[in-house]
């Protein structure tokens, strides 16, 4: 009698054994498109055994098992391709982020168009050359002093363009700071939690899982590093910097760099200057304090050489009215260089050499030579020639961002593939393991009604009330 | 290797993306008939294009130069024809009024008339403006160059020595305007001196004037003769500038230009891998599944 009850117990630990096993697989199936999901699966051991004995041999005969018992809910991790999957993809995030910007300046700056810089310079320099064959036409000096505006004009807006995408930036990154205070603040509150449900002996998966997915952002956006320790919390730097150590964070914040045009730059809680070297906000910092100073230095060159170069022939040139010591074009930067206002009197551009002469071209024609004269880098390139170098620059600057970001995004994705080759949920195993379940349910489910019936028989076909 | 369905879903995503993107590309080849539209695309071809693009336009605006100059030395070369046509006129005259068969009355009442028509007629030629700008009056352009002084014994000029200079191609520049005293001023003192000998019927005036008018032909013609040869530079400049710049205009579309049976070709063939593409990760996607049988 008290076998056959123990038939049931062993009966019983199997229906909840792999009752809960399937709820593990059907866990796997319902997180199968959750972002950072790694699969579970429920560790089944042979309950404990007891010896047994009877009235012939005594005891040793041999110990009888109690069932079946979910010993643990196992998660499937590999922790060096997670460390290796962050280290691609920072640089990747790095080389995408600058692509992206600087493509947006690229597009928006159009200079193989009609509509490009180099075109507004050469119809200057054409006008210079086109009133000079004609010094006393008044529509041709007009049409002189328009394209001289237009080319003003069009320096204005790149410069424009690009402070504007260069300030968009300080946003950006003000933003991906606050994102990282959160992350932190998320990492240390599951630092907490893992540690406590780790040392109560539990296994706390999803919570992994979360932890998991905010370090891959964290090192996305700022190329951060982790470790973990014996206690199951990581902590993390950017940089050698301690983000979160256990449970606490040091935060980052933004101030105004007064030695950086008042642009934003990083600081740590400690006062510390925070300098990302890969990740998001390296990409951006780079394209900010690099490539678009680079391309703004490049216009205030052109603009402010032109405007030199210009106005020290001009200014000893004579108008048709015979005015004479003025400037052609004004300004102190590319963001403010204009055609001085006083030539809207189309007369008093300058293109005689001397006074009461108006067939003189002279100064016209030593200002259109310019066209050709090396005057930039160190008169070695012509204004032209120099522009073109920075289109050049701009364009190699966002062939190889994107490049190396397809490289880079290539390598992350094989070892994401890798890593979800661990780590991800198939449906057609999970469909198996449910059915291994299911198959196991039906048997114990079956082996109680067959005790059920052995207890039954014993019960009410035995005995003298018959 | 275990394919979990996440990767076969991403994969799927990440073949159709790079495929599509592909052949957005060539598509944008394709409609806009460029090989590029950043410089990114190709940061070597396009500045060799640019480069290409700004020296079409320089020699566009040398052969401009060379247009407006060529005008003004063709203006200048009628007003050398009509001159010539004038001293020849004048010649004919005096060759009459030398004639022992003339009287002094038919020297100053007919002769004498005649040749002040021409003198008239001379100052105006040297007076010849284009484009509202004389062409005789040096740089003072907007100056009647020649007036005759109020008692008719000369020939006033008003404009000045200046020179005109116009740059054919870099480096090289010519002068297209005539200095006017230099051209006419011998034609017109010899009109003058031959006026007044055939009024006042003094031979030798006459005579001085017949050579002076003679003279002034061999003065007008250096001067014919040197726009002549800048007229010819000016328009061979032009010939070889045009020459030079179809060359370019070529060279750079090579450069820029698509070559469109390329990339319809390309176009169509990376439509027809995006086509295989979908179709593939469909089936891939759609692939039944375990849970689709287990009954």
């Amino acid at each position: 009698m008290a076998n056959l009850l123990a038939s049931i117990n062993v009966a019983l630990t199997a229906l909840l054994s792999h009752s809960q096993a399937s709820t593990v697989h059907a866990h796997n199936v319902a997180n199968v498109n959750t972002p950072g999901y790694h699969r579970q699966f429920a560790r089944v051991s042979a309950g404990p055994a007891v010896s047994l004995s009877n009235s012939y041999y005594g005891t040793g005969i041999g110990q009888m098992g109690s069932g079946v018992y979910v010993s643990a809910i196992h998660r499937y991790a590999v922790d060096f391709y997670d460390t290796r999957y962050r280290l691609e993809n920072q640089q990747a995030s790095k080389w995408s982020t600058q692509s992206e910007i600087v493509a947006q300046l690229e597009a928006s700056l159009l200079e193989t168009s009609t509509d490009g810089l180099l075109p507004k310079i050469e119809a200057y320099f054409s006008n210079w050359q086109a009133a000079s064959d004609n010094p006393t036409n008044t529509s041709v000096r007009r049409q002189l002093l328009d394209s001289a505006k237009e080319l003003a004009s069009s320096i204005n807006t790149r410069y424009v363009q690009i402070e504007s995408i260069r300030s968009e930036q300080d946003l950006r990154i003000n933003q991906s700071i606050q994102e990282i205070n959160l992350i932190a603040e998320n990492i240390a509150g599951l630092n907490r939690e893992i540690s406590r449900i780790l040392s109560i002996g539990d296994s706390p998966n999803d919570l992994l899982d979360a932890r998991d997915v905010a370090l891959d952002r964290l090192s996305e956006i700022a190329g951060a590093t982790s470790f973990k320790q014996e206690n199951g919390e990581v902590s993390v730097s950017i940089n050698g910097h301690i983000l979160v150590g256990g449970h606490d964070i040091y935060r980052l914040h933004t101030e105004i760099d007064p030695t950086n045009e008042n642009l934003t730059k990083i600081v740590w809680s400690d006062g510390k200057n925070m300098v990302p070297t890969s990740g998001e906000l390296a990409g951006v910092i780079e394209a900010r304090d690099t490539i678009f100073e680079d391309q703004r230095t490049g216009l205030n060159a052109l603009s402010m050489m032109l405007k030199d170069q210009v106005n020290a022939i001009h200014f000893n040139g004579y108008g048709l009215d015979n005015s004479t010591q003025l400037n052609f074009f004004e300004g102190t930067n590319a963001g403010n260089f204009k055609v001085n206002d006083d030539l809207e009197n189309v007369s008093k551009i300058a293109l005689s050499s001397a006074v009461d002469e108006p067939g003189n071209n002279e100064i016209g024609r030593e200002i259109f030579k310019l066209r050709i004269t090396g005057t930039m880098n160190s008169d070695t390139m012509t204004f032209s020639q120099y522009y073109n170098d920075q289109i050049s620059k701009l364009g190699l600057t966002v062939q190889r961002a994107t490049t190396n970001a397809r490289d880079r995004s290539l390598v992350a994705q094989a070892l994401v593939s890798q890593r979800e080759a661990v780590t991800g949920v198939s449906l057609n195993e999970e469909a198996a393991n449910i059915a291994k379940s299911q198959k196991a349910y039906e048997a114990a489910a079956r082996v109680i009604s067959v005790i059920d019936e052995m207890l039954n028989t014993v019960i009410n076909n035995m005995g003298a009330g018959r | 290797m275990r394919v979990p369905d996440s990767m076969t879903y991403n994969n799927a995503i990440r073949y159709m993306n790079e495929s599509k993107a592909k052949m957005d590309k060539l598509a944008e080849r394709a409609s806009t008939f460029k090989n590029f539209s950043n410089s990114s695309d190709d940061p070597s071809l396009v500045s060799s294009a640019l480069v290409l693009r700004s020296s079409i336009l320089v020699s566009s605006g040398y052969i401009s130069t060379g247009t407006t100059s060529q005008a003004w030395m063709e203006n200048n070369e009628t007003s050398f024809n009509l001159m010539n046509d004038l001293i020849g006129q004048a010649n004919s005259i005096m060759l009459k009024g030398v004639s022992d068969t003339v009287g002094a009355g038919e020297r100053a009442n007919d002769y004498a008339v005649q040749i002040t028509q021409i003198l008239n007629q001379a100052i105006s030629v040297g007076n010849t403006s284009y484009n509202d700008t004389f062409l005789f009056s040096g740089n003072s352009v907007k100056t009647k160059p020649f007036e005759l002084a109020a008692d008719g014994t000369t020939v006033n000029y008003a404009g000045d020595t200046g020179t005109m200079k116009r740059d054919l191609a870099p480096g090289v520049a010519v002068t297209i305007n005539t200095n006017g005293v230099t051209a006419f001023n011998t034609f017109f003192d010899a009109l003058i001196l031959a006026k007044h000998g055939l009024e006042t019927n003094d031979m030798t005036e006459m005579n001085n004037a017949l050579s002076s008018i003679n003279t002034a032909l061999t003065d007008m013609n250096v001067s014919r003769t040197n726009n002549a040869a800048i007229l010819r530079q000016i328009k061979t400049s032009n010939e070889h500038l045009t020459i030079t710049q179809n060359e370019l205009k070529g060279l750079l579309s090579i450069k820029e230009d698509a070559n469109m049976a390329e990339a319809i070709s390309m176009f169509n063939l990376q439509q027809t891998t995006y086509q295989t593409v979908l179709e593939i990760c469909s089936r891939s996607i759609s692939a039944l599944n375990l849970f689709d049988t287990l009954r």
